[in-house]
């Protein structure tokens, strides 16, 4: 074999020396990938879906007689089928042409040296358990270079490639390099003056900072965002499990535990809310509204996102590739897919809907935001308000139901059903007739229409009108009490005369008033106001009395009828009371809010008190909570407080997360060329875990989520902490010791450092799965500590470093390169968690993602502006412009890898997007003001610390100043420019200082914010 | 070349143009002459080591495509494909003709009846070619012999999202590169000072409140993120963040940068990482973007016949004619894929209302673009694709009436026009049946229209491929075929 591992060679021209094959031939290492590139599509282990009978997927396969002759034969090159066949140049060439793949000259000599040498397999080297190797000691005059494990590992092999480490970087490059990695801010420099970079390195993994990094390299693996993703792409409020991961890393939660709470915490027995909020994790993903949108294809979209996500973070599997045939490279028969996803599929939910109804749900505060002083206390005191007056009902019931009779000493009104007189109705289609069961009945349509009653009532005395509309089997559900579209009604006025002469109506009372309708509307004397009975929720079909109280008493003379006119004019059709009676009462009810009452609490007031069924009792008691005024104003006060701290973050809101239903699980089924309705409903299928990465016993399987979720921390499993582990240290050297993070399968990357990643994952286990911990290890390393400055050989040699002779050295992500900004300037608001906020965003961009022209970007206010970028909305239909622009993944699905262009759009956002030009000006004026900074030299020096944690060279300073004196003279010229230049943003301007003198000043600090070492870890 | 560097392709791609910079004389010369000599047939200005693609793997028949998408499903009984059964029994149950076995959406498939709606529109036959269209679309009748309609397109996805997304990335779901991501990856850049991929959105008047669009459908999916659409604004910035700040004029951007490249000299001197060497660059491509975009977006040069041609809104900003102007602007300056969506097109209530809206403003601009392109000689190496992501049913949604009725979506067939670079001109490919419910000749998959547009770009769709997640992904996926019968 080659020294020198092909992967890193850029330029098949330039490297080509390589070709050559010595012995010793890996079968992990150099041949598994080329099978499984190269030949397992067609002769892998997807036999149902492949032409060939051939298969090279085991050595069992490969070795196998294909009828006197094989594919390979252990040792003899001449007698191997493979070995003819990937050499042949007419049509028997393997691969065949029109397959789009072709073998190197490099790849067949490996393969013809495998064969020579015996054609040994091996299992996939990320398959099985990973131990740790003892450590290569390293040679004399390196033993002070290596400071921990890691270093013993990389030294040996760079020695093995003629390299040797680059020098140690000088401790305040390291101190910036780390506080990047391990928190993404850059530090305060003279904070740490003096302090050991190890120390320094102490710091940052206790700050906040570092747990709110972390977390949002977590939220891209979560696929986490604050809009539902498919068309109208709605909100969604599942930010608090946001800040749950959050909290999670600053307690340095084991990752075991962090992984089964968030992926089962629904499921451990007692869960506490907190890890039901962890499991949301697994409802990040979209949710489709759209429509017509059918559930059951969403259903299975939603666990077979589960499914993937989980796999990728957890197994770095690309199972999806299961879905529709057994897996070509990876032993995952599509059978077992659906196995799996028996382990996501069983919390009962619908599929389709907006997320912030998408059941199952959790009314949930996030874990970080506090109730802000003040309202903390004022709720206790509401909320013991509200209990005390709670506590003193009883008491107030009581008295209420005998101020009843106490009011009125022979009792309460006495109805008596009113005769039906001669009825008419005007406006209408239809026509007001007799009911035969008393009162009246409305035939027909109509929009408008009024009730006229005549009813004979000679020699009684009326002081109070009852009026019971009545449901009707005719009438429209669901409150069947007219023939509009719901069954509800609209009565605009409701008025009485006797004898020519209008007879007001001084107070009125109703069984039940809708919102915004109450009954005295119906007495107002205003048409355009009315009173209607249609509740927010669950409406049902329900009898409704209204009670009015004249403002005198009426006697009638004999032959004399009263007039009652029901006037109907709302702008509603058909909501018109369909049926009802009415009720005269000689004595005037009792009306203010201890009002009128329906006819079922009526006769329980007239029940003296030791006779009183439970029943009455019970509607007695619900009677009086609805006009209990002490309690109500208690009520009150608590939901205002309640509603003033929702505003501030601190309240509970709906966040999606699972919870497993109980009862028979819901059935996973085969889902034929993974269609969602195709499914062999023949047989469900049980749960497990492929059998090539379950170790026990078939009997012993995971039965359920909390099963599987425990699996995958186990030892057990060969790969979460070795994906793990390569994640971490993809954020400290820009590139993971697998370049795919996402695959750790045969068509994965094959680690230069296996023994390395290996060491790494045994100790985070038996570390407990210290999170932190690892950090530590990695960042104290000497490899890490290395200066990484790129040498003509080492680019050469190694241009992506994955050997390791340097330090590393990459741009920062859009995250961290605002979040710097905003830090140096003095603007950066540092609250932690809470809602998403909306910073500046350009005009525009939100029109075309809106299904309504009007919607618009809001952008926040105050403090909002200024908050880290990992707060910032994130909508799913269109990404915050400055992350996307800088590669951040959009959040529509799991995303563990880093992508890094390099791209004018770039260039553009730092030239002129507002939040620099804000950041410059702040930053000026922060160094016109220090005290202190007596010189150009000292703020320009100030300036580049500020803005890069790092002292600049002389050189740079030198054109630094040369800037400086162009803008000056510049700005001098343009002093309405200057001043125009100043206004970027929303924070006031310093106006004491005269722009023509600002303004270079931030011209200056802009082009430091522009520099490529401003924005790079290195 | 290969292409297993899923993390950092282009990254490498960049190292390694500088490493051919710094060290052209040591083992360059040979290479770098034979990548020049890949793309002799486009050599104009073609930064060669910008595409993935050693060399075009069939004879490209068009440079760029401009892509007309009709966002919403454009109704193919009351625009292209003429259906007179539907007048004949008009209001009769679909149901009472045969048996409706596709699926159709929660929207509809709650109704009573299926009650057969015929258009209101007339057809007739134009050009020599003798295109049978509707009278809503008189100009596009006016290019009949120009164009190529298809009749029987066809696709998977029944809603909107999941079909637009399935139109632009090949997939259903979220997450692969769009067309023109794919295309950029593959042929670079034939352009020095714009973007390779450059969309445009403007809202339909015929239905303003509408399926909204999402950036991923012009995004890059897996690709690094420089294949991603650079969308030109209707308000703001034509491009995000182009513009200078108010003081901040072109003097003073070009001090600034000029510093900028000095300190950043050093650094690259310090560090010798050949990343800042590209940023270098890319500020510089981004101060000549601050020039190209503005002449590029300006049309006070167009003469007023030309402009007369694409119609009244042609000078607006943000409008579909304006879009289509920009189109030809873009075309003209070699830009390799241009996008347009023009939204609105979802008639499910009152469609001829909001119909009429829509070919006000799309019939217009469209043809004008086509003539445009032709009397400049550029019809010939540029490929314009018009239409929408399904079809709609031929029963009605809703109360039907002579004069008004809604249409719900339907997938199993719908019409699409092309025209231009390697198309045959004057077609009518593939047939509906007398009830527009199936494709009775010739169907024309969503991959199939895909393999064939990278056909004509010079690109067998199954060899442009990207190593992502252990897979060669490609934008027809496992499918499609070239569908030869439209070429010319």
């Amino acid at each position: 074999m080659t020294l020198f591992p092909k992967h890193t060679i850029p330029l098949a021209v330039s490297f080509a020396t390589f070709a050559t094959v010595s012995a010793g031939v890996d079968f992990n290492r150099d041949i598994r990938p080329i099978l499984s590139d190269k030949c397992f599509h067609c002769h892998g282990q997807d036999a149902k879906n492949q032409k060939s009978d051939f298969r090279v997927d085991t050595r069992e396969h490969a070795l196998a007689d294909l009828g006197g002759y094989a594919g390979v034969v252990p040792g003899n090159l001449e007698a191997s089928e493979l070995h003819h066949r990937i050499h042949a140049t007419d049509g028997d060439r393997m691969p065949p042409a029109d397959s789009n793949r072709s073998l190197s000259e490099n790849e067949k000599a490996l393969l013809d040296t495998w064969i020579r040498e015996g054609a040994e397999y091996d299992v996939h080297w990320a398959f099985k358990k990973p131990v740790r190797k003892d450590l290569p000691q390293p040679p004399k005059e390196f033993r002070d270079w290596v400071r921990n494990p890691i270093d013993n590992i990389v030294l040996a092999r760079l020695l093995q490639e003629g390299l040797e480490p680059s020098p140690e970087a000088s401790t305040e490059t390291l101190k910036r390099r780390a506080s990047l990695t391990l928190t993404g801010t850059n530090p305060d420099l003279d904070a740490l003056d003096g302090k050991a970079y190890e120390d320094a390195v102490e710091g940052f993994l206790a700050s906040m900072d570092f747990a709110e990094r972390q977390a949002l390299r977590w939220l891209d693996a979560a696929r986490y965002a604050d809009t539902d993703g498919y068309q109208t792409d709605a909100e969604r409020k599942n930010w608090p499990w946001r800040d749950w991961v959050i909290k999670a890393f600053h307690d340095n939660m084991p990752f075991d535990q962090f992984t089964i709470e968030q992926l089962a915490g629904d499921m451990i027995p007692d869960a506490s809310d907190s890890q039901v909020l962890a499991s949301a994790f697994n409802r990040n993903h979209r949710q489709n509204a759209e429509g017509g949108a059918l559930a059951p294809e969403f259903y299975v979209e939603n666990v077979i996102d589960r499914l993937e996500t989980t796999s990728t973070v957890w197994l770095g599997l690309t199972l999806g590739c299961a879905r529709c045939h057994d897996h070509k490279y990876d032993p995952i028969t599509q059978y077992e897919f659906y196995q799996l996803f028996g382990y996501f599929n069983n919390i009962g939910e619908r599929g389709t809907g907006k997320g912030v109804s998408a059941n199952p749900m959790m009314q949930v505060p996030s874990p970080l935001v506090k109730v802000p002083e003040g309202l903390a206390t004022a709720l206790e005191a509401a909320k013991a308000a509200e209990a005390e007056a709670k506590e003193g009902f009883r008491k107030r019931l009581d008295q209420w139901v005998a101020e009843q009779f106490a009011d009125q000493p022979d009792g309460p009104a006495q109805w008596s059903a009113a005769a039906q007189g001669a009825a008419s109705a005007k406006g209408g289609q239809g026509k007001l007739e007799a009911d035969l069961e008393g009162g009246w009945i409305y035939q027909g349509s109509a929009n408008s229409v009024e009730y006229e009653l005549e009813i004979p009532a000679g020699g009684q005395t009326v002081a109070g009108i009852r009026l019971d509309t009545l449901t009707h089997p005719d009438f429209s559900k669901p409150r069947q009490l007219s023939r509009s579209v719901n069954g509800n009604f609209v009565l605009s006025e409701f008025e009485v005369e006797a004898g020519g002469q209008t007879i007001p109506v001084s107070a009125a009372s109703a069984t039940y008033e809708q919102d915004k309708y109450p009954i005295k509307n119906a007495i107002d004397g205003n048409p355009s106001t009315g009173w209607a009975v249609y509740p927010q929720s669950n409406p049902q079909p329900e009898d409704v009395s209204a009670t009015f109280a004249l403002s005198r008493p009426v006697t009638l003379v004999e032959g004399q009828a009263l007039k009652v006119r029901l006037r109907h004019l709302s702008n509603y059709g058909n909501h018109n009371i369909g049926r009802f009676r009415l009720y005269f009462s000689e004595k005037t009810p009792a009306l203010d809010v201890s009002g009128s009452v329906s006819p079922e609490v009526q006769t329980a007031l007239q029940t003296p008190s030791g006779e009183r069924t439970p029943a009455q009792k019970k509607a007695l008691a619900k009677h009086f909570q609805g006009i209990d005024l002490i309690q109500q104003v208690a009520t009150k006060k608590r939901e205002a407080i309640e509603k003033k701290i929702a505003a501030s973050g601190a309240g509970p809101v709906p966040v999606m997360v699972m919870r497993e239903k109980s009862g028979d699980p819901m059935p996973a089924y085969f889902l034929d060329r993974g269609q969602y309705d195709a499914p062999d409903t023949s047989k469900p299928l049980p749960r497990a875990i492929p059998a090539a990465f379950f170790k026990g016993k078939p009997d012993d399987q995971p039965k359920d989520r909390l099963g599987f979720a425990s699996w995958l921390v186990s030892k057990d499993n060969p790969l979460t902490a070795r994906v793990t582990v390569n994640r971490i240290w993809q954020e400290h050297f820009g590139l993971g010791l697998v370049k795919t993070p996402e695959d750790f399968g045969t068509q994965g990357d094959v680690p230069i450092y296996d023994d390395l990643l290996d060491w790494l994952a045994v100790e985070f286990m038996e570390s407990g799965w210290d999170v932190k911990g690892l950090h530590r290890l990695i960042v104290n390393s000497a490899t890490y500590r290395q200066k990484s400055k790129i040498t003509d050989t080492l680019y050469k040699q190694d241009p992506a470093n994955r050997l390791l002779a340097r330090g590393p050295r990459f741009r920062l992500d859009g995250f961290v390169i605002r979040d710097n900004a905003l830090e140096a300037s003095g603007l950066l608001d540092g609250r932690v968690g809470g809602p998403p906020v909306k910073p500046y965003q350009p005009v525009g961009l939100w029109n075309s993602v809106s299904s309504g022209p009007g919607t618009r970007y809001n952008p926040g206010k105050g403090g909002d502006l200024y908050r880290k970028s990992m707060y910032t909305y994130w909508k799913r239909a269109v990404n915050p412009p400055r992350q996307l622009i800088f590669d951040a993944g959009g959040r529509e699905a799991c995303n563990v890898g880093v992508k890094r262009t390099n791209t004018p759009l770039q260039a553009l956002v730092l030239m002129n997007d507002v939040t620099f030009l804000e950041v410059a000006r702040n930053l000026a004026e922060k160094v016109l003001k220090t005290e202190g900074l007596d010189s150009d030299t000292r703020r320009l020096i100030e300036i580049y610390n500020l803005a890069t944690a790092t002292r600049p060279e002389d050189k740079a300073l030198a054109i630094l100043s040369e800037n400086l004196a162009w803008f000056r003279e510049h700005f001098a010229k343009d002093t309405d420019g200057a001043a125009k230049f100043l206004r970027a943003g929303e924070s006031p301007r310093d106006e004491s200082i005269p722009a023509e003198k600002l303004a270079p000043w931030a011209a200056v600090a802009h082009l430091v914010l522009n520099m490529d070492t401003t924005i790079s870890v290195q | 070349m290969n292409a297993q560097e899923p993390t950092s392709e282009y990254q490498l791609q960049i190292n390694r143009r500088h490493f051919f910079g710094r060290s052209a004389h040591g083992i360059g010369v040979a290479a770098l002459a034979s990548l020049l000599g890949k793309e002799s047939a486009f050599a104009k200005g073609k930064n060669p080591s910008d595409g993935i693609l050693d060399g075009f793997h069939v004879a490209p028949k068009a440079k760029r495509m401009i892509y007309l998408f009709q966002s919403g499903a454009p109704s193919q009984q009351d625009l292209f494909d003429h259906k007179p059964i539907l007048q004949e029994h008009f209001g009769e149950d679909m149901r009472d003709h045969f048996e409706m076995t596709q699926r159709v959406t929660g929207m509809t498939a709650g109704q009573k009846t299926y009650p057969l709606a015929g258009t209101k529109y007339a057809f007739k036959k134009y050009g020599e070619s003798g295109l049978e269209i509707s009278e809503l679309l008189p100009h596009t009748a006016g290019i009949a012999d120009d164009i190529c309609l298809v009749r029987s397109m066809h696709t998977q996805a029944i809603n909107h999202d999941p079909a637009i997304t399935f139109f632009q990335t090949g997939h259903q779901l979220a997450g692969r590169p769009s067309m023109g991501a794919w295309l950029s990856y593959g042929l670079g850049s034939a352009n020095d000072d714009l973007p390779t991929f450059i969309t445009m959105a403007s809202r339909g008047t015929g239905r303003p409140s509408c399926q909204p669009l999402y950036d991923r459908l012009w995004g890059s999916g897996f690709l690094p993120t420089q294949h991603a659409g650079v969308k030109l604004m209707g308000v703001g910035d034509p491009v995000l963040y182009l513009n200078n700040p108010d003081g901040f004029g072109a003097p003073a951007r070009r001090r600034m940068l000029d510093d900028l490249a000095r300190l950043n000299q050093h650094t690259l001197e310090e560090f010798g990482d050949p990343e800042i060497h590209t940023r270098i660059q890319q500020y510089e491509m981004a101060w000549r973007m601050q020039s190209s975009v503005p002449d590029l977006t300006n049309i006070s040069d167009e003469p007023q016949h030309i402009l007369d041609m694409y119609g009244p809104d042609v000078t607006k900003r943000g409008t579909y004619a304006n879009n289509c102007l920009l189109a030809r602007r873009l075309a003209e300056r070699d830009v390799r894929f241009i996008q347009l969506y023009h939204m609105g097109w979802d008639q499910h209530f009152t469609l001829p209302q909001q119909l009429s809206g829509q070919c006000r403003d799309a019939d217009q601009p469209s043809a004008a673009l086509v003539k445009d392109l032709k009397q400049r000689g550029l019809l010939d190496d540029t490929l314009v694709v018009w239409g929408g992501e399904f079809g709609r049913t031929s029963y009605c949604q809703g109360k039907l009436t002579r004069d008004n009725y809604g249409r719900d979506h339907h997938p199993r067939c719908f019409s699409l026009w092309l025209a231009g670079g390697g198309i045959r001109p004057g077609l009518t490919y593939g047939a509906t049946d007398e009830f527009c419910y199936n494709i009775t000749e010739d169907p024309v998959h969503v991959h199939d229209l895909h393999a064939t547009l990278l056909h004509l770009l010079g690109i067998d769709h199954e060899r442009l491929t990207y190593f992502f997640q252990g897979r060669h992904y490609r934008l027809t996926d496992v499918h499609g075929h070239v569908v030869k019968g439209i070429l010319s």
